[in-house]
């Protein structure tokens, strides 16, 4: 069974370019387009990975991401954070938020291909 | 694997134009005293997608643009720096030049990169002073630190989870994972085994876990950083009330709906199909007649189900195409913003009826149009503040534009409160362009002449109305939309400009009246009613047939007469007269009898023929005969005026 990855990203285009990455690659492929509509799918479904956009209206990623690692299904996930802050401030609050690790806007394809294969290994 | 990014290329360039006009949106509302911190972030969020996008597909003239902006936009959003005017102004300008940026990118064309430096620079000077480039850079840097001790302290981080890829040291960091912490477990011996790697995505363990060291020790080094999980997750609850104290979840609701893009084209095809379908029910319900009684009956059932189902159709079809007029109306506040900056005169904008919907279509060409009225509004209409003073009103000139829904028509308004307009000086500007003009005309057949080509009357031609080329376009755009254009005036008060535009340009309701062996078909909206006149009702004068019915007098028009045409009647008493109404006029239609109610599809006459004066246009009948749809608003003008008619009553 392929691993399902959901993708949340209020960017239309963002969403559709990973979607279209992770599913070219085998991955089945969820897209949500903030942080409370990703949360609402996470308590009904469970997705192998969440890959998640920082900047967003209504949640953000951070608390999404909180918010996802207090559901026990969800606690040992991996949730990467893509954001374009690559900051230390930035990577403090996804470590302290519980993230799995980051990854930096702008990315190819490629690289994207490999992290999420590193993290469903 | 290779992926072909050309494909995404539309949706961002929607999605960026949509963050322009947010942006561009906040900006012009944004409160400079007290800004509104979700406002702020939302203007964030709005430069942060775009360079986001443009990241990744490649626009770097938009991306280092957005970069600058986004800086600056941070530093609001995080109180560093005040907003003031100068400031929403350089924002503006700046996301103007995006949206030129946009368009080259959107059309193919060479990046003027010397425009790029211009437009990157300009925002630079918008930082405040003492915000250095170097603590620009470092915010904005493609690749950051760990904060964790055990990492050495330099630009670069190295790790080896990804030695696959090939790419120096130098490259910067584009993902990377969080370690443990040092001597919580062995990710330590992975750090140093992956620093000859290019860190190219990052991880975080969770420091010092149990449950960290557990999956270690079952899985190989490498991986081990990966699956880490925290221990004990935080609890968010606090944070997420903190973070979001600003956000009206109804707006963002609002313009978060569920939606898909699709083609015009395919809507238009979809429309011109429900016409084509429209037709062909009309032929069923031709042929359902020759049926025998028993058949006739369930026939007719069924037609009314297809009517039905098909009208659905139609309505839902055509409601794809309908957008808030707001989309058009949006626009003004900054042009309101600019021209009033320009002219020295303060301007209030008021926007009422936004949510009235109208045909795509028809709210892209209005947007023309209606930038020239408001243009002239504000240019001619509204004073200088010294003459409003003077004539004891508020500094503050007031614009207001409206939008309603008013049958099956749009009303449009353009109210301005200045000196309305002057008489006088249309008539002797009239008599030097050589129109027709006398003193004694009506105060609306004075107004009309501001429609007619060649005609201005500001005494110094501005760059911001034009050379007076205007107002004759925008009558002939507009009725080229089936619409129309009115004026109202009052001296001393303001004016009032009125667009009139049909709610949908395809398919109208409409009743069938024959006269001799043509059919005709006049818009259901205009019929008050329809009969076979009284004795005694019917009054001649001179050569003008009046019709009393109702305590009015109804000039009556014998279509035959406009038409041209052999009728079965000439005597109204024995024929049918179909009272209507325009906005100007009341009359009746003479015709020889009715044929029944329906929609038709309208099919543009001018664009298979030419312009009929009093046909709007044609359509196919369901017998596959062509009948005419009569334009009974320009009919209306070759009807006798009822000024005169009351007199004569």
């Amino acid at each position: 069974m392929s691993k399902h990855v959901l993708v949340v990203d209020d960017s239309a285009s963002i969403r559709q370019m990973v979607e279209f990455t992770l599913k070219g690659a085998g991955y089945s492929v969820t897209a949500a387009r903030d942080g409370e509509e990703a949360l609402s799918l996470c308590k009904s479904n469970t997705y192998d990975c969440v890959l998640t956009d920082q900047n967003m209206p209504k949640m953000d990623g951070i608390t999404l991401i909180k918010s996802l690692r207090t559901l026990p299904a969800y606690s040992r996930k991996p949730i990467l954070v893509l954001t374009t802050e690559a900051g230390d401030a930035m990577k403090a609050q996804g470590r302290a938020a519980g993230a799995t690790g980051w990854m930096v806007k702008p990315f190819d394809p490629k690289s994207l291909l490999d992290v999420a294969a590193k993290v469903m290994a | 694997m290779s992926v072909d990014l050309k494909q995404f290329h539309q949706v961002f360039f929607e999605e960026s134009q949509e963050h322009l006009d947010t942006m561009e949106q906040l900006l012009m509302t944004l409160d400079l005293q007290q800004p509104d911190a979700e406002e702020l972030n939302s203007i964030f969020r709005a430069a942060h997608s775009i360079k986001g996008g443009s990241g990744i597909f490649g626009f770097d003239a938009l991306g280092s643009v957005t970069h600058v902006m986004e800086n600056l936009l941070d530093r609001l959003r995080k109180g560093l720096q005040q907003p003031d005017t100068e400031l929403v102004d350089g924002l503006l300008k700046a996301v103007d030049h995006l949206g030129v940026l946009l368009l080259q990118y959107r059309q193919d064309e060479v990046i003027d990169w010397n425009f790029v430096a211009q437009a990157t620079s300009h925002v630079e000077t918008l930082l405040a002073d003492g915000v250095s480039q170097g603590s620009d850079k470092d915010k904005s840097a493609p690749y950051g630190l760990f904060e964790d001790p055990v990492l050495p302290d330099r630009a670069e981080e190295k790790w080896g989870l990804f030695e696959g890829i090939e790419s120096g040291p130098e490259k910067s960091e584009a993902f990377g994972f969080f370690e443990p912490l040092p001597g919580a477990i062995d990710g330590a011996k992975e750090s140093a085994e992956s620093e000859a790697g290019d860190s190219a995505f990052g991880f975080f363990d969770e420091p010092a876990s149990g449950v960290v060291a557990e999956e270690l020790g079952s899985s190989s080094g490498e991986k081990s950083g990966l699956v880490a999980a925290p221990g004990k997750p935080p609890a968010p609850k606090s944070v997420a009330g903190k973070k979001m104290p600003g956000v009206s979840p109804t707006k963002m609701v609002a313009t978060e709906s569920t939606s898909i893009r699709v083609d015009v084209d395919k809507v238009d095809k979809l429309i011109n199909l429900v016409g084509e379908l429209v037709i062909t029910q009309s032929m069923l319900a031709v042929l359902g007649k020759d049926l025998d009684e028993q058949q006739a009956e369930r026939m007719q059932n069924v037609l009314g189900e297809l009517e039905r189902n098909t009208r659905e159709i139609q309505e839902s079809v055509m409601s794809i195409r309908m957008l808030p007029v707001s989309f058009v109306f949006n626009r003004f506040p900054r042009v309101v913003r600019d021209l009033s900056a320009k002219l020295g005169k303060d301007i209030d904008l008021h926007i009422e009826g936004g949510n009235t919907e109208l045909d795509k279509s028809l709210i892209e060409k209005l947007v023309d149009p209606l930038t020239h009225l408001v243009r002239n509004s504000i240019d001619h209409g509204i004073e200088s503040p010294k003459a409003r003073a003077a004539a004891g009103k508020p500094a503050t000139g007031r614009v207001t534009l409206t939008a309603a829904q008013q049958g099956g028509n749009i009303i449009i308004g353009i109210h301005d409160d200045g000196g309305g307009l002057n008489r006088d000086r249309i008539l002797s500007k009239a008599e030097e362009n050589g129109l027709s003009a006398s003193d004694t005309m009506s105060d609306e057949d004075v107004w009309a002449l501001i429609f007619q080509p060649g005609f201005s009357t500001a005494e110094v031609v501005t760059d911001v109305s034009g050379r007076g080329v205007g107002m004759d376009v925008v009558r002939r755009n507009i009725s080229s939309l089936g619409g129309r254009i009115e004026v109202s005036s009052t001296p001393g008060q303001g004016s009032v400009f009125t667009i009139v535009l049909p709610l949908t340009l395809a398919i109208v309701d409409g009743m069938g009246v024959r006269v001799g062996d043509q059919t005709y078909i006049i818009p259901l909206v205009n019929i008050v009613e329809s009969m076979q006149p009284p004795e005694k009702s019917v009054k001649t004068l001179g050569k003008d047939v009046l019709l009393h019915v109702r305590d009015y007098y109804w000039p009556v028009l014998p279509l035959y007469q406009k038409m041209n045409v052999k009728p079965d009647c000439v005597d109204p008493e024995k024929a049918i007269v179909v009272l209507v109404e325009t906005s100007k006029r009341r009359f009746g239609l003479m015709v020889d009898e009715l044929v029944g109610q329906q929609q038709v599809v309208i099919k543009s006459l001018e664009k298979h023929y030419r312009r009929i004066p009093g046909v709007a246009g044609a359509t196919i009948m369901g017998d596959g005969s062509v009948a005419l749809i009569l334009d009974v608003e320009s009919l209306a003008s070759s009807v006798v005026d009822p000024v005169n008619l009351e007199e004569i009553a």
